[in-house]
């Protein structure tokens, strides 16, 4: 298992942007003056593109709806626009609070997927990416970005979630 | 529209902006939202355990664990755990910083809803409850007492108890020639006890470690019983829950406008939330206090990791440490940030926060009120606000922090207590 990548500088921005909400579905930010807001979070289940197009990100949360404060691991499945599956280079994950200017506190780990006996050549079958030791820890809008590094070049992507 | 009031010890609403108000239902009744809210913090049936400690819901070792929390002979200048968590004060001593054989850097917090985890300590350098046990014993300025010093106490005194537990003595415990005094004192390498400690063989030094981690498994094992008794608003909870918003008068009408505005515009159930209304997480509160150095997480996050008696140690009985696997220590936010207590007998437990500093629920929301100080390092939640909060709602949410009152359960009194406690009439 590899440390996750936690590129604070780059996440910031693109949380602060706001750049990519492919797939975000009711998402209430700070309007539910009118409305009461669900008690419950929602899955925690995307599907998103990338910005430049150049891939296509099936984000998962398992369990698909985690509890405030508590462990989740995620997978990714990344397939191409031509429908290929990325299944070598890199898959990075991670979530930022960016109304908060903070990240996770805990430091999550990338399953390398199936190496060869050096720990090399690692392939990710199908296309999917897991990782464990995500935590939410505190209710309020999270972002959650991925980038991905494959054979058409690197592309990455973010959307909101709402934890509560 | 008021402002909102943030978590009494903590937060408020999340964002950069004010939360949204709570619509008030037309019928003055609650809603859906609430209700969930209501049932979440309501307390919950069910004996905690830890993975870490096989003596856990074992009784003889709860039994040994109650005789040697309030044990005064387990330090050589008569300190225990009960010396300042006191069960007439809820586990506290009413005093801004613990005080036994020297004064500590922090307050005395509470063992009454700590039960969760998986952090302890206000710096949660400790990842299970008889970890945190050890720490006191070897403070030198709360029992100031010693591992080496407590195995004497065992063979001398509990040999019989301690063996039926947790088996024979080691033998360089049992008929060894240890010194009086001695324990591992990376902070002062050159002192009688660490040179002491280094005096000793490899077989002594860890039977007596073995014997002052079974002592700590079973101080462990009976503080997983001080569990907060039902208080009024759990039977105001249940009323609700089965069908009157009344609450069948188990809180006063002052004291549901501050429960309304804990878990409705004030937003404090958003980090005093659960059964015990705590996240069991770190925030830097930006509180005041002139000249402080304590990095608190931060440097409780490494000790931690540091630490042989931490869950993934040679001494914990766990099979899976996952929250110490992915913890981070290097994450900014745990600059001075402390844990978000418990706030069952809140009212009985003061003085309040990490260091003491605020002596009554009211100076706590004055504090959220104004925010008058600035963190000596890292930053404050960036969802502080100060709220400005007038003196009917002070006295509103004191009045629902009431309601959280209940009695120490007389399993976690000592046992001469209950013997000579007035029968119920």
């Amino acid at each position: 298992m590899m440390r996750l990548w936690m590129a604070a500088v780059a996440l910031a921005a693109c949380g602060g942007s706001q750049e990519s909400h492919e797939g975000h579905q009711g998402h209430e930010g700070h309007d539910m003056a009118k409305a009461e807001a669900p008690m419950q979070a929602e899955p925690l289940v995307r599907e998103v593109k990338t910005q430049a197009g150049l891939y296509t990100v099936s984000f998962a949360a398992e369990p698909t709806t985690p509890g405030m404060g508590d462990l989740f691991s995620v997978s990714a499945t990344v397939v191409d626009k031509y429908g290929n599956p990325v299944e070598t280079g890199e898959v990075l994950l991670n979530a930022r609070m960016p109304h908060h200017n903070h990240g996770m506190e805990t430091d999550p780990l990338m399953d390398p997927g199936a190496c060869d006996d050096d720990g090399d050549n690692c392939r990710h079958e199908g296309g999917v990416w897991k990782a464990e030791g995500f935590k939410l820890h505190m209710p309020g809008e999270w972002t959650v970005t991925i980038e991905v590094t494959g054979a058409l070049g690197h592309d990455r992507t973010s959307f909101v979630y709402d934890m509560r | 529209m008021h402002r909102s009031l943030p978590a009494l010890m903590l937060l408020a609403a999340c964002g950069t902006q004010a939360p949204a108000p709570t619509p008030a239902p037309a019928d003055d009744g609650w809603t859906p939202r609430q209700l969930k809210q209501l049932a979440d913090l309501r307390l919950q049936e069910g004996a905690f355990g830890d993975p870490t400690n096989r003596f856990a819901g074992d009784a003889r070792a709860i039994e040994l664990g109650r005789t040697w929390f309030y044990d005064e002979a387990l330090s050589p200048g008569g300190f225990s755990c009960a010396s300042c968590h006191k069960p007439e004060l809820h586990f506290t001593d009413a005093l801004p910083l613990a005080v036994a054989a020297g004064t500590a850097g922090r307050h005395t917090p509470t063992i009454e809803g700590i039960q969760q985890g998986p952090w302890f300590f206000w710096d949660g350098r400790a990842d299970s409850l008889w970890a945190q046990a050890m720490g006191p014993v070897e403070s030198d300025v709360e029992m100031d007492s010693d591992r080496t010093f407590v195995a004497h106490v065992i063979r001398e005194q509990y040999a019989a108890a301690y063996e039926e537990v947790f088996g024979p003595l080691p033998q360089a415990v049992r008929e060894g020639d240890l010194p009086a005094r001695a324990r591992p004192d990376a902070g002062r390498p050159e002192g009688e006890l660490h040179q002491a400690w280094l005096g000793m063989t490899e077989t002594q030094r860890k039977a007596v470690t073995e014997v002052f981690v079974n002592v700590s498994k079973a101080i462990g094992a009976f503080e997983l019983l001080a569990v907060p008794q039902p208080a009024p608003f759990d039977a105001f909870v249940d009323a609700v829950l089965t069908g009157d918003p009344s609450g069948g008068g188990h809180l006063s009408d002052e004291a549901v406008d501050g429960l309304r505005l804990f878990i409705g515009d004030a937003n404090c159930v958003s980090c005093h939330l659960g059964p015990f209304f705590t996240d069991r997480a770190f925030h830097n509160l930006g509180l005041p206090e002139p000249g402080s150095s304590d990095f608190g997480r931060t440097t409780g996050a490494s000790r931690l990791l540091a630490s042989e008696f931490n869950c993934q140690g040679p001494w914990s009985d766990a099979t899976s440490c996952e929250e110490l696997r992915f913890l981070n220590p290097d994450f900014d936010d745990f600059k001075a940030a402390f844990k978000t207590p418990p706030l069952r007998n809140v009212t009985k437990t003061a003085p309040y926060m990490h260091f003491g500093g605020l002596q009554a629920l009211d100076d706590v929301l004055e504090f959220y009120s104004e925010l008058p100080s600035e963190p000596w390092t890292g930053h404050r939640e960036l969802t502080l606000q100060p709220l400005h909060l007038d003196e009917a709602q002070r006295s509103s949410l004191v009045a629902f922090l009431t309601s959280l009152e209940s009695g120490v359960r007389p399993e976690v009194l000592p046992v001469q207590a209950v013997a000579e406690a007035p029968a119920e009439p």
